[in-house]
């Protein structure tokens, strides 16, 4: 248990809040539902669900018998609520229990405190003050203590500044969203008491919101498009403009918030006229008018101040600073005018929405705990044992529903046996975006279960007594998955990837687009450069070369199934290097595959649809990954011979002699031939690849695996030197997918993640002024005929001499690119025409 | 970049898709909307667009005003701002709700 209380909740007539002191901080609780910290303070009962909070909220006009908001108002009084849609009645205090209840589900941490503090206006007497403790008490509390919101408001304050900043008299000036308070506050023998207080049921930044729309956007609207009576059409619910009330109820409220940080604000709408004709307004509102629509309100709120001192015999100048609390505090009037009118100092060091509950944490984290632990027959539900545990034990639940959907929501139905009268259910969605409300639990019960698509949707559903404690039972989870999913859906047998050019090596490999196992039918849009210029007119090509295999392995050894090859003979124009290429790859049901290519530089499309059983061969294309294989295979072999592997090399001499063949039969044969030569071609190819590659590997793999790790390693030491932790976890979990292609890969794949590892480090040296400056040095050291531009590269150095006195590393690496592009002999190695696609 | 400002930018290329919808836009500028939305995705946001769509009480994913009567079924006939989603290790979870009007079609 506790030895503090920690936990607050700040319960207001508009929105409520929890938060927890935890050690020397607070947090404050969101909902797990939006992530927003504040729960409007509404309780909905509909037909057949009770809701809380924002839900409610979007009911308060339209079903106003059955919505309850500022029931606060109503604590302590024997008024109770008749409830049309149940037939019952509900008095305040159990209205404000629901509303703990709920936001006791804001503690993501599942603890279920003992105790808390609980705040309320200055306002309150004795009377609502013990209402309030006794629905703390119903909402599961066993220890509640009352903190006075000014009270909570002014710690939060002092937390911050110091309770220096808090000497003497001070004032608390609380505008929210729809209620106004001001305290009178002071310190008197070490204790903090609020000296007297003043406040507006019914004045609050909503009334800013329609001031907007009735002061700016009408009068403008009916005098731009000849409109009578535009308010009354636009507040009536049949009204033609209804729709248009909160559309510009929302515009206003945005416009509002955002000229307490800007000067002027466009608000942009549609509009249908009478007439019907739409049109798009814009509207320009600055703070100077938003200013004068205001300011009688806000000076009507200082009006109060002035009564408060009065009657308290106070000149402003007794009052040391004034404190604001509450969203509506943001705007700059309200702190001018305060500061302006009153000669007072404004205090605004803390989020004045918070303020309260903050405050009251940091009070209930001071505060020991006195809540005894309950004897084992009392313990509530949560704790899984006691009573409701037993209780909890003799409940049967059993659910049913579609595990695969394709719809965009779900049936779900179950039974509950034995369940105690007046349990209640909930079902949520684990990523917010659906909550059912509480539920009557009957013996069977069913819900739609909206589904978010395309992905695996996760609901819980969860029982609740009838004070609503939640009952220790552990249903399972319900899991459905939504759309591609299905299990209609066919799985890809292998990956389906794109062939891209590695520049730096001079290679191409592969990039995944789709994974194995993927299912059916599924799309996927990618944006490349392209890394060479494709001239109109010119034979060359840009090729999109779709291939299925394992990822891991090497262009030439997969299955090519679908190519489209745009040449320079298809151009409007020039495709230069470094333009952008959208590619959109489609794969349905029955596997057939669309490729489209957008090139936005010329604003062409090209689009091709290959299907299975016509397998698409390009033939140009062939030809350069045969050369390719033929030089690799022979680099190879020249190598093994040298070291006298003859039996080794066999196998290689007779791969080549094939691939000779097959050079030859590609030189006789037609780009469009018709037969199944290039198919056949192909496919012996492919068979050829994979012994060329397995010969190079075998050799070259250990190499390439040598320089992989040391590189790793590498990058690992200067991680741990900068300190970099973030970085370094990220290579601990490379580290881990490693044993997933390392013993499989290709060499180009192989060569791939060796790049990733000079990137990386890359990144880091290049911020090393002493590296970057060998770097230099190196190039600078190199003769000039070295280079390609002998004028250029002469400037180049004299810059970089004069840069290295700056020590300006962004500088000097500006030169050493350009001087590596100058380089005339950059050592290049074997290496087979790219696509024209960047990896 | 932080998160607030991916927001700001889906809001952003959600009021554009909407603006060019009620036009007869150049499919070169949808493309350009499409590679945005690709972007934000890689971002980790999904963007939906909950237009026409039918409206519940259960939806915790709008923040809805109810617009008329509000008799029988409701649905969703303006979406000012869409949902936002994120992708995160755990799964998805609502980073944005919905702003709509809903009603009687």
């Amino acid at each position: 248990m506790s030895s503090t209380i920690n936990f607050a909740i700040d319960l207001g007539t508009t929105n409520s809040l929890i938060a927890r002191a935890n050690n020397g901080s607070v947090d404050i609780f969101k909902n797990p539902s939006g992530m927003k910290v504040t729960l409007p303070s509404v309780v909905a009962f509909r037909k057949d669900r009770i809701l809380i909070g924002d839900k409610a909220r979007e009911y308060v006009e339209k079903d106003p018998s059955n919505v309850f908001a500022a029931f606060k108002r109503k604590m302590g009084t024997g008024e109770s609520f008749f409830i049309p849609n149940s037939g019952s009645f509900k008095t305040p205090i159990e209205l404000s229990t629901i509303v703990l209840q709920e936001l006791k589900n804001f503690i993501f941490t599942g603890e279920s405190p003992a105790s808390v503090v609980i705040t309320i206006p200055a306002s309150f007497d004795t009377i609502q003050s013990n209402a309030t403790k006794e629905a703390g008490y119903a909402a599961g509390f066993r220890e509640v203590l009352l903190l006075q919101e000014p009270i909570a408001a002014s710690l939060a304050f002092a937390n911050k500044e110091g309770k220096s900043g808090m000497e003497g008299q001070w004032l608390v000036y609380d505008l929210g969203g729809g209620t106004f308070d001001v305290a009178l506050v002071v310190i008197q023998d070490d204790e903090m008491k609020v000296l007297d207080h003043e406040g507006d049921n019914f004045f609050g930044g909503v009334d800013f919101d329609n001031e907007i729309i009735t002061k700016l956007f009408i009068p403008y609207l009916e005098s731009q498009y000849n409109i009578q009576e535009l308010a009354s059409k636009m507040l009536s619910a049949n009204g033609k403009y209804n729709k248009l009330y909160f559309q510009l109820l929302y515009k206003a409220e945005e416009a509002k918030i955002s000229l307490s940080s800007h000067a002027s604000v466009d608000i942009e709408f549609d509009f249908e006229d009478e007439a019907g004709n739409e049109h798009e307004v814009y509207f320009s509102i600055s703070r100077d008018q938003f200013d004068a629509i205001i300011r009688d309100r806000v000076l009507a709120s200082i009006a109060f101040i002035r009564n408060l001192l009065t009657r308290n015999n106070m000149e402003p100048s007794a009052i040391t600073e004034v404190v604001l609390v509450g969203g509506s505090t943001y705007i700059p009037l309200v702190r001018t005018l305060l500061s302006q009118d009153l000669g007072i100092k404004v205090n605004t060091s803390i989020d004045p929405t918070t303020a309260v509950v903050e405050g009251a944490a940091w009070y209930a984290g001071g505060r020991p705990s006195k809540a005894e632990p309950l004897p084992v027959n009392q313990q509530p539900a949560a704790t899984g044992s006691g009573n409701k545990s037993a209780q909890a034990d003799s409940i049967e639940v059993k659910t049913a529903y579609q595990a695969n959907s394709r719809d965009a929501e779900e049936y779900f139905a179950a039974t509950i046996k034995n369940a105690p009268a007046g349990c209640t259910y909930r079902i949520t969605r684990s990523d917010g975006g659906f909550d059912s409300g509480l539920k009557p639990v009957a013996e069977k019960i069913s819900e739609m279960l909206l589904l978010l698509p395309n992905t695996l949707n996760i609901f819980s559903l969860k029982l609740f007594d009838k004070q609503g404690f939640p009952l220790p039972l552990s249903i399972p989870e319900i899991t459905i998955v939504q759309g591609k999913f299905s299990i209609y859906g066919q799985p890809l047998p292998h990956d389906v990837c794109l062939e891209v050019d590695d520049p730096e090596n001079n290679i191409t490999h592969l990039e995944v687009i789709f994974e194995r196992n993927a299912i059916l039918p599924i799309k996927k849009s990618i944006t490349k450069t392209l890394s060479r210029t494709i001239v109109k007119g010119s034979d060359d090509q840009l090729l999109i070369n779709v291939l299925e295999g394992s990822r891991y392995a090497s262009p030439q050894s997969n299955l090519p199934i679908g190519i489209v090859s745009i040449t320079g003979q298809h151009l409007k124009s020039d495709l230069v290097k470094g333009a952008d290429i959208d590619l959109t790859f489609e794969i349905s049901e029955s596997r057939d595959i669309t490729v489209t290519a957008y090139i936005s530089m010329i604003d062409e499309e090209f689009k091709q649809v290959f299907n299975p059983s016509a397998r698409s061969v390009n033939v140009a294309r062939l030809q350069q990954e045969t050369d390719y294989l033929y030089r690799l295979g022979k680099r190879q072999l020249d190598k093994l011979l040298k070291n006298e592997m003859y039996e080794e090399s066999a196998n290689l001499q007779q791969a080549l002699r094939e691939l000779e063949t097959i050079q030859e039969k590609l030189k006789r044969l037609s780009q469009d031939d018709v037969t199944d030569t290039k198919y056949q071609l192909d496919d012996q190819k492919r068979r050829l690849s994979q012994i060329i590659d397995t010969a190079e590997k075998g050799d070259r793999m250990l190499e390439l695996k040598e320089e992989y790790y040391e590189k790793r390693e590498g990058y690992r030491q200067m991680l741990q030197q900068i300190g970099d932790n973030d970085q370094l976890a990220r290579l601990d979990k490379m580290n881990a997918e490693e044993a997933t292609w390392l013993n499989n890969c290709s060499t180009q794949y192989l060569r791939l993640k060796i790049s990733e590892m000079d990137r990386l480090s890359w990144n880091i040296r290049k911020r090393d002024i002493s590296y970057v400056t060998s770097l230099y040095m190196y190039y600078a050291m190199k003769p000039d005929d070295a280079y390609s531009n002998l004028n250029e590269i002469k400037l180049l150095k004299a810059r970089g001499n004069e840069a290295l006195g700056r020590k300006n590393v962004d500088e000097i690496l500006s030169i050493v690119y350009r001087m590596y592009e100058l380089l005339i002999d950059k050592n290049q190695e074997e290496s087979i025409k790219g696509t024209g696609l960047r990896g | 970049m932080p998160q607030s400002l991916w927001i700001k930018m889906a809001n952003l290329v959600f009021e554009l898709e909407k603006k060019l919808v009620a036009g007869q836009p150049s499919t070169g500028i949808l493309r350009n909307i499409d590679r945005m939305k690709s972007v934000l995705e890689e971002a980790g946001l999904l963007l939906l667009n909950p237009l026409d769509e039918p409206y519940n009480e259960a939806r915790t994913d709008l923040e809805a005003s109810i617009t008329g009567e509000a008799a029988g079924k409701l649905h969703v006939l303006d979406v000012i701002k869409p949902i936002v989603y994120t992708q995160q290790e755990g799964g998805r979870s609502l980073l944005q709700k919905g702003v709509v009007i809903v009603g009687n079609k």
